[in-house]
């Protein structure tokens, strides 16, 4: 009998266990609003840049510019990528030799190897995306990417729209008065463009506009993000400055440059 | 009698022994000489010339003769080398006395020298006598070589034969130098110098006539130019982009237009893109001028013939997207909005009614009217260009209208009317502005073809609407929500308690608002005071009689010393319609209810719903984070 107490007592706990094991993960479940599968996708992001990353470079970009040669290799090699360019009026971007055709180079080595040579910069990988940056500006407060929005979504749009919608946010969050009862308008663009495919549905919660830009060109799959930032370590007003009450929309809106790239011009079709 | 015909027979034989002389000095009363030397250079050889020249009357008397000494080397500082001489003699002034001589390897900065000997050939008369001889020659100018007096021939003896004899006389000496410039070498290909001179390569590589080609691509860059070359009806439109090569090469290019219809920038490069286009009221008019500089200084020039095409419509295609927005709180202030988009297709259309087929650089503004119960601004959202990216290679434009209004939450109601004004390929179509009208329910852009239900405005205004309405037709900005909350529960608040009671406390917020630091400090001019007292008090813009009268009672009471913006605000503030129009407000909360969607979800996922700021808080928030440090990217991960 009391065997049998016991054994029903183990069942019981075993039950019991399974039990809150299942309730956790419907608990986790629920907490990303259905879409559990984001979590495992973001480690396989991770582990998928670092496989290309590490591939042999068969490849050596031809272009004059260092960002040409950079784009040039992420295109070649299709690896989502964020660019913040310091547009240093005094100092033109120098024009970088092409790295040597040595045997043996990774991808990495290929794009450090042209990082190298321009002064200040640093690449970095973080949730699946190359960053290359000059960290002196990329923690600056007067830089845009750093604006924290407070709430992004869009959902089955193509990348024009919420390239529109991500500018408008900004600028909604940095002057949060000129849109209090609303606004409207609207944008237009090339129906043939290869960002016009509707094909993102994105959504996130207080994050940087520089973490939106790697989320919209992983969701979109065939882009990278290049921002335009001024130097704003020697001539700058700090973006949290409040524009004057008659300033336009439009034209605040036109501080924050950003552009995407196509990592391939013409995606292939699937037939 | 008989001593003067003495006299005369003696003057006549006198005349009659000097026939020559005389003869000489009545046509020539005297001679010149010419004494030449001139050094050259041309090309890589040094040329030398000697000369002796009479005129006529010299001639009479004499031939020329020149002895000429070519040499190299500076006379004053160091011994010359002796290249070449010669002697020659002319005839009378009939043929001169020269010398030509040429050296062909001169070296470079050295002297070379010209010397002439200048003589004459005098020639006189010999006699052998028979008793008593002599002889004579003429000297009638005096030049110095002549024995015997000037005016006649010395002579003695006579009744002897006589004959020429002919000596030598110098004249003077002449001399000339040159310091030798080598002239650039040529380069294989080369007909000029960079000094002008022709190449002296005896073999000289054959060089290609000058000219300057150009050709233009056929890849879109934006603007409709062509080579003017027409496909069917139509002109050739896809070509914007020129490069211009020129022989030999090195030179430089620069480039200009004919008319005012394109502007190019002028380059030293090798291509140039049509950076601009201005207005054209006709096509095919326009012509781009190269010119190419040679390497040498020399210039050829080229003109291309280019079409300009002037957009002037969009057409409606097609609407791809026509629906309502979710309620979202897209500011951080937090308000919630909602309304509705709608993405339409356009196609360029040219001047000829036909559809522009290639890539054209597109820019709009939208423009509303205000103000509007959608609170919106008078400058909407556009496209800019370099925001726009263009129409498709087809010429097709998509354009998202889209808005969002608090107005239009939980089934509200607003409407925003204005236009739409183009910019295409830097042509401002201003004659295709596209009124439009937006709704809550629903966005009608001219040329669509859709209709719209009208918009039912609410059955009664609401309190915080005044709020909004003063505050921005005054500032054009919205009230803060401090601000917005206060004047409405202040507004309800008198509501409750009658509507005379309100009617003052609608009075007191215009007067907080006309009468504040910020509004006297934009520095408004009567003309706008007037506007504005017409939109905040009566939400509407002046008809002209009444703006007239006001305008001129305040400035009929400025000139008299009295306060006329006060009165005017006394004048609205009491006046009938007014009134009337608080009467009829609502008494309601402001608008910033919270959307019950988001107060649904809130309830689903386990949250405590604060239906005061609208705002959800879990018990339990989810973590979104996995492992040490990666995060899912769409939540903020430390």
């Amino acid at each position: 009998m009391f065997k049998q107490q016991k054994k029903f007592v183990v069942a019981l706990l075993a039950f019991a266990a399974v039990l809150a094991c299942l309730t956790y993960i419907l608990a986790r479940q629920q907490g990303t609003k259905g879409k559990p599968d984001m979590l495992l996708a973001a480690r396989a992001d991770s582990e998928d840049i670092e496989s290309r990353l590490s591939q042999k470079a068969d490849f050596i970009p031809g272009g004059k510019s260092a960002a040409d040669q950079i784009i040039a290799v992420a295109q070649h090699y299709r690896i989502p990528m964020g660019i913040e360019w310091v547009n240093r009026s005094s100092s033109p971007e120098p024009d970088v030799a092409p790295p040597s055709r040595e045997s043996n180079l990774t991808v990495r080595d290929v794009l450090e190897a042209i990082v190298l040579r321009l002064p200040g910069y640093q690449m970095t990988t973080r949730n699946g995306v190359v960053h290359l940056a000059d960290p002196a500006f990329t923690d600056d407060a007067a830089n845009f990417l750093n604006v924290q929005i407070e709430e992004f979504q869009v959902e089955n749009e193509n990348l024009l729209t919420a390239k529109e919608q991500l500018r408008l946010s900004i600028d909604m969050t940095l002057n949060p008065d000129d849109y209090e009862g609303g606004y409207a308008g609207g944008y237009g663009y090339n129906p043939d463009d290869v960002f016009a495919k509707r094909n993102i549905t994105f959504y996130s919660k207080d994050l940087t506009v520089r973490e939106i830009l790697d989320g919209l060109v992983k969701a979109n799959g065939n882009a990278l993000w290049v921002a335009q930032l001024d130097d704003f370590k020697t001539a700058a007003k700090p973006l949290t400055a409040k524009p004057t009450k008659n300033s336009k929309q439009e034209e605040a809106i036109s501080k924050y440059r950003w552009d995407f790239v196509p990592l391939v011009e013409k995606p292939e079709t699937r037939p | 009698m008989k001593k003067l015909l003495c006299i005369l027979t003696l003057a006549f034989f006198g005349f009659l022994l000097t026939p020559q002389q005389a003869q000489a000095q009545y046509y020539c009363s005297y001679g010149i000489a010419y004494g030449t030397s001139y050094t050259w250079q041309s090309g890589s050889s040094v040329y030398f010339y000697s000369s002796t020249e009479l005129d006529y009357c010299a001639g009479l008397y004499y031939d020329p003769a020149t002895w000429g000494r070519y040499s190299e080397g500076l006379w004053a500082s160091e011994n010359v080398r002796l290249l070449g001489e010669g002697y020659t003699e002319g005839y009378a002034d009939w043929v001169p006395a020269e010398i030509a001589f040429n050296y062909g390897y001169p070296s470079h900065n050295q002297y070379y020298n010209t010397d002439t000997r200048h003589y004459v050939l005098e020639y006189y008369q010999q006699y052998y006598c028979f008793y008593s001889c002599g002889y004579y020659w003429y000297d009638p100018w005096g030049w110095g070589f002549a024995e015997g007096s000037y005016g006649g021939p010395s002579y003695f003896g006579y009744g002897g034969a006589g004959y020429w004899q002919v000596r030598r006389r110098r004249l003077g000496d002449t001399t000339h130098t040159i310091r030798y410039q080598a002239p650039n070498t040529c380069e294989p290909g080369q007909s000029f110098t960079a000094n002008g001179e022709a190449c002296s390569d005896p073999t000289p590589t054959p060089t290609p006539a000058p000219h300057v080609q150009w050709t233009t691509e056929t890849t879109n860059n934006g603007i409709p130019l062509a080579n003017g070359a027409a496909v069917g009806s139509l002109p050739n439109r896809n070509s914007t982009q020129i490069t211009a090569t020129g022989t030999p090469s090195g030179g430089t290019f620069s480039w200009s237009t004919s008319s005012d219809k394109v502007t190019l920038s002028s380059t030293s490069g090798s291509a140039i893109t049509v950076t601009s286009v201005k207005k054209s009221d006709a096509i095919g008019d326009v012509v781009i001028n190269i010119t190419y500089t040679y390497i040498d200084g020399r210039s050829s020039s080229a003109s291309i013939p280019m079409t300009v095409q002037q957009p002037t419509e969009f057409q409606y295609v097609e609407t791809t997207v026509n629906q309502a927005l979710p309620a979202q709180r897209p500011t951080r202030r937090g308000s919630l909005m909602s309304g509705w988009r709608k993405d339409i297709n356009f196609q360029l259309i040219d001047q000829l009614g036909q559809p522009m087929y290639f890539r054209v650089p597109v820019a709009d503004t939208m423009n509303f009217d205000i103000p509007n119960d959608c609170f919106l601004p008078r400058k909407g959202h556009g496209t800019t260009l370099s925001e726009g990216k263009g129409t498709s290679g087809s010429g097709i434009w998509t354009h998202v209208y889209t808005l969002r209004s608090t107005s239009c939450i939980n089934n509200g109601t607003c409407t925003g009317t204005g236009y739409q004004r183009y910019t295409v390929n830097g042509f401002e179509l201003s004659n295709d502005d596209k009124t439009f009208r937006f709704q809550c329910n629903g966005i009608q852009v001219e040329g669509d073809g859709s209709t719209l239900p009208p918009s039912t405005p609410p059955a009664r205004r609401k309190t915080a609407m005044l709020v909004n309405q003063f505050y921005s037709t005054a500032f054009e900005d919205w009230p803060s929500d401090d601000e917005l909350l206060n004047w409405t529960n202040r507004l309800n608040t008198a509501a409750a308690q009658g509507q005379e009671q309100l009617l003052a406390e609608a009075r007191a917020l215009a007067r907080a608002v006309f009468q504040s630091a910020e509004y006297i400090n934009l520095g408004r001019s009567d003309e706008d005071f007037v506007t504005d007292l017409y939109n905040a008090y009566l939400w509407r813009a002046p008809d002209a009689d009444g703006y007239n009268f006001w305008l001129n009672t305040l400035r009929n009471d400025n000139a008299q010393g009295i306060n006329g913006r006060e009165h005017l605000l006394q004048a609205f503030e009491y006046s009938t319609d007014f009134a009337n129009l608080i009467y009829s407000l609502e008494a309601a909360p402001p608008s910033n209810v919270c959307d019950v969607t988001e107060e649904q979800n809130c309830y689903s996922y386990g949250g405590s719903w604060n239906s005061s700021t609208c705002a959800c808080t879990y018990y339990e928030p989810p973590d979104p984070c996995y492992g040490g440090g990666t995060g899912y990217y769409a939540y903020r991960c430390y």
